[in-house]
């Protein structure tokens, strides 16, 4: 059994009189990827952000490798917010740094290393992504998928123990899906310990090592994708299941199955991009009838 | 030299002939002057009047003879005397020995000269006292003349003596010198000061041909009779009142009389430009330097004032900015935001040359700097709206981008200055750079500390030149430049930091 990263302790966060978090816990071993799934609401980024204490946590605890955290000293949780990496649903990229300060300044600030030391470590990973031409640019300069893909570089940097993703696909266009659900599985084929809260349930049936699911505070389901998704359940995660299934997953795994073959070269990239354009011209004229 | 002699020559002709004929009648009593002396003598239209007037009626009245004034040039004064044209030359002469040669002097009717005004704590003694200490002088008088061509030094110019006095009482120059008149007046309600004796002083006197003891009495008996009546006093103050407001009406009646002819008015203009150019920037003042050095040495004290507090206020508004936002935001320093809260309050509750005053009077009264002074007065001043510029701009930023610098283990105050406050500067540039143009021109009233920036030496120009248009226009003209030089340089830098594609407002990508 492999040694344990995070584990949280009845964790209870309230914002004013709003309990947010009515108590959870759990263990998150190092190398595990953990999906967190449930409706709108229901406290997933919430409990995302006590891990890493952008939000304080009212009670229980949160063991880092063996020490709590809640109670560490401020100079202390800055140390461990640098071991801890997170990516943000809206990227977050500083909009005055190129791509390259944007990954180096916190390596520079925090870890001490020098321009040169950092920059290439940078090139590096951007090169992993696929973006080391993009090192100039500034972030206005990129799409969606480039900017999230930029982001998880710029946690990389500082070479975290584990990685927190916030919905990270949740506000790119579709056809941009693929290109970072991929970096992360990349990821988690290295052994990053990862933490995800998404809705895409292809990536969490193939990827996860565990599903939680939260709902109104609490953990209400925990198992392997298999226990998750194979099984009928019944009550919320029944409901849930359905809808996801129903409106998202279907199309995501459609496109994202193009987007591997293509990749494997069954079908060129411009066969692609023309079924995608169709697919968006019926899915305007289909907007634009309704509204007719 | 010739013309002038046979003039006098001619005019000694005309006396003779006068004298012969008029020898046995009552012999009018003539005073010979020149009527350019305000308030001693001077023209009421075509009329001579004036304390020396006054004071010649008299003797006549005494002597119960007719009185008639000469108009003369100053000059030809104490000849007419000794030629016996005029009887008594009564012109403002200040008694010297050459002149005794020639002619004899009545007893002094009129002593007036500058002295210095000291604080009882430190008593003034001898003239060599004065040097290298701070003097304040009323600018533009006769006292900042003395200071500059005696002491050979700078005085400390305020408005008025009584202005200086203040300034010296509060610790701000060793002493104040000023004519005995307004010195007197600064005295007499304040028991700390005291009066020094004449550093330089002028005695006017009536002067006679020589042998004419009778005369020469009853121009004293006159003198005295006056003085103790209090005539002679009630003289001085109403022809000094005269002699001012006819000042004023000259200035303005020198403007309405130049017409006739387009061309020529237009040619006596740019003459008069020329005279006012030489007069005011390039004419040697005492120091051997030209007048044109104030508006220099002034526009170094403006920039060094203006550009040091435009950074201590950033600094401060940067500090005062994150401290209340952070606050607003997230509930950190509380202690420190009320008394950010109270600053904002007091510095934007007061007028500016109210903060300059307390600070230079009373918090600052040791600090001998007055460009230190100044700098710490402005700074702060404009530190206050800056702040409040700042912290709009930091309040505009996303707040995601704190999570991310703090997600990514910096510091808050590291996430303030790497991420937050770059952002915040950059979208609240226009507003700064205006602020930045109201604070250059602010320092324009650093004249009330007596220190010398453009402004104030556009206004020592106009006061000793008496001209107005030329040292005022010419200082308008470089504060514009200034402010459009900077307005320019802020476009620059904002077209710059869009250049770099990292502006967030003007996203074109
Ligand atoms: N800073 C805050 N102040 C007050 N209430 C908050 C704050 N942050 C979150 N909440 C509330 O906490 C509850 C849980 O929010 P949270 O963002 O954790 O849900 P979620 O599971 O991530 O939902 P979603 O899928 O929509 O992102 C919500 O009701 C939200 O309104
Ligand atoms: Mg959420």
């Amino acid at each position: 059994m492999a040694e344990t990263l995070l584990k949280i302790e009845n964790l209870k966060k309230a914002f004013g009189n709003l309990e947010v978090l009515k108590g959870l816990s759990t263990e998150i071993k190092v190398g595990e990827v953990v999906v967190m799934i449930g409706p709108s609401g229901g406290g997933k980024s919430t409990f995302l952000r006590c891990m890493n204490l952008l939000e304080t946590p009212t009670e229980g605890s949160i063991l880092f490798e063996g020490v709590d955290i809640v109670k560490a000293d401020e100079k202390t949780k800055n140390r461990l917010r640098s071991d801890m990496g997170m990516v943000f649903q809206h990227f977050n990229l500083f909009p005055h740094l190129s791509i390259l300060d944007n990954i180096t300044l916190a390596p520079r600030l925090i870890r001490g290393k020098s321009r040169a030391e950092a920059e290439t470590e940078a090139m590096k990973l951007l090169a992993r992504v696929g973006l080391e031409s993009k090192a100039k640019a500034y972030p206005q300069q990129l799409s969606g998928g480039q900017k999230q893909r930029v982001a998880i570089v710029r946690s990389l940097a500082m070479e975290p123990k584990v990685m927190l993703f916030d919905e990270p696909t949740s506000a790119l266009d579709p056809e941009m899906v693929g290109e970072v659900l991929d970096v992360m599985k990349d990821l988690a084929k290295n052994g990053m310990t990862m933490v995800v809260v998404t809705h895409e349930m292809r990536f969490a049936r193939d990827v996860a090592t565990r599903v939680l699911f939260l709902e109104g505070g609490r953990i209400t389901a925990e198992g392997t994708p298999e226990e998750i998704f194979e099984r009928p359940h019944e009550g919320r995660l029944g409901e849930f299941l359905g809808k996801v299934k129903g409106d998202q997953l279907a199309d995501a795994d459609i496109a994202h199955a193009i987007l591997k073959a293509a990749e494997d070269g069954v079908i060129t990239v411009s066969e692609v991009e023309e079924v995608l354009a169709e697919a968006k011209r019926r899915e305007q004229k289909a907007k634009g009838g309704a509204q007719a | 030299m010739k013309a002038m002699r046979t003039s006098k020559l001619l005019s000694l002709c005309g006396v003779w002939t006068l004298m012969v004929g008029l020898a046995s009648a009552a012999q009018t009593l003539t005073m010979a002057t020149e009527a350019t002396f305000p308030p001693y003598e001077f023209l009421r239209g075509q009329e001579v009047v004036g304390i020396d007037v006054e004071l010649s009626r008299a003797v006549a009245q005494r002597l119960n003879r007719p009185f008639a004034v000469e108009n003369m040039d100053f000059d030809s004064v104490i000849p007419a005397v000794i030629s016996g044209k005029a009887q008594l030359a009564a012109s403002g002469i200040t008694v010297t020995p050459d002149r005794k040669k020639n002619v004899d002097f009545s007893e002094p009717y009129v002593t007036t000269g500058i002295v210095a005004i000291y604080p009882k704590t430190t008593p003034y003694t001898a003239p060599e006292q004065l040097k290298g200490k701070k003097i304040g002088v009323q600018g533009g008088t006769t006292s900042d003349t003395y200071v500059l061509e005696q002491l050979k030094q700078e005085p400390e110019r305020f408005k008025t003596t009584a202005e200086a006095c203040a300034a010296m009482l509060a610790g701000r120059c060793a002493f104040v010198i000023a004519d005995i008149a307004p010195a007197k007046n600064c005295v007499k309600g304040e028991a700390r000061l005291a009066l020094s004796g004449f550093l330089s002083s002028e005695s006017y006197a009536i002067a006679v041909a020589k042998g004419q003891p009778e005369l020469l009495a009853a121009v004293n008996a006159t003198i005295a009779a006056a003085k103790a009546d209090g005539r002679l006093a009630k003289w001085v103050d109403d022809y000094t009142a005269e002699s001012d407001k006819l000042k004023e009406v000259a200035a303005s009646s020198a403007e309405a009389s130049a017409k006739s002819g387009v061309a020529a008015w237009l040619s006596a203009q740019w003459r008069a430009l020329c005279d006012d150019v030489y007069l005011c920037f390039l004419k040697k003042a005492a120091d051997g330097s030209s007048r044109g050095m104030y508006l220099v040495r002034g526009l170094g004290i403006t920039l060094e004032v203006a550009l040091a507090s435009i950074l201590l206020g950033l600094m401060l508004g940067f500090f005062v900015a994150v401290i209340r936002s952070s606050h607003d935001k997230y509930g950190y320093f509380p202690v420190m935001n009320a008394v950010a809260k109270v600053y904002l309050t007091i510095i934007r509750g007061t007028p500016m040359v109210v903060q300059l005053l307390i600070t230079y009077y009373i918090i600052l009264r040791s600090v001998d700097s007055k460009v230190l002074i100044a700098i710490l007065a402005f700074g702060i001043n404009s530190g206050a709206y800056q702040a409040e510029i700042m912290r709009a701009g930091i309040v505009s930023i996303d707040p995601g981008q704190m999570e991310a610098g703090r997600a990514l283990g910096l510091s808050y105050w590291q996430t303030m200055l790497k991420i937050i406050l770059p952002q915040a500067v950059r979208n609240v540039l226009p507003a700064l750079g205006n602020e930045f143009i109201v604070l250059m021109k602010d320092t324009s009233i650093v004249g009330y500390i007596a220190l010398i920036d453009l402004a104030k030496g556009g206004d020592i120009i106009r006061s000793q030149t008496y001209s107005v248009y030329l040292p005022y226009l010419t200082v308008a003209a470089i504060y514009l430049v200034l402010v459009m030089s900077f307005t320019w340089l802020l476009g620059r830098l904002e077209r710059y930091l869009r250049n770099t594609g990292a502006d967030p407002v003007h996203n074109d990508s």
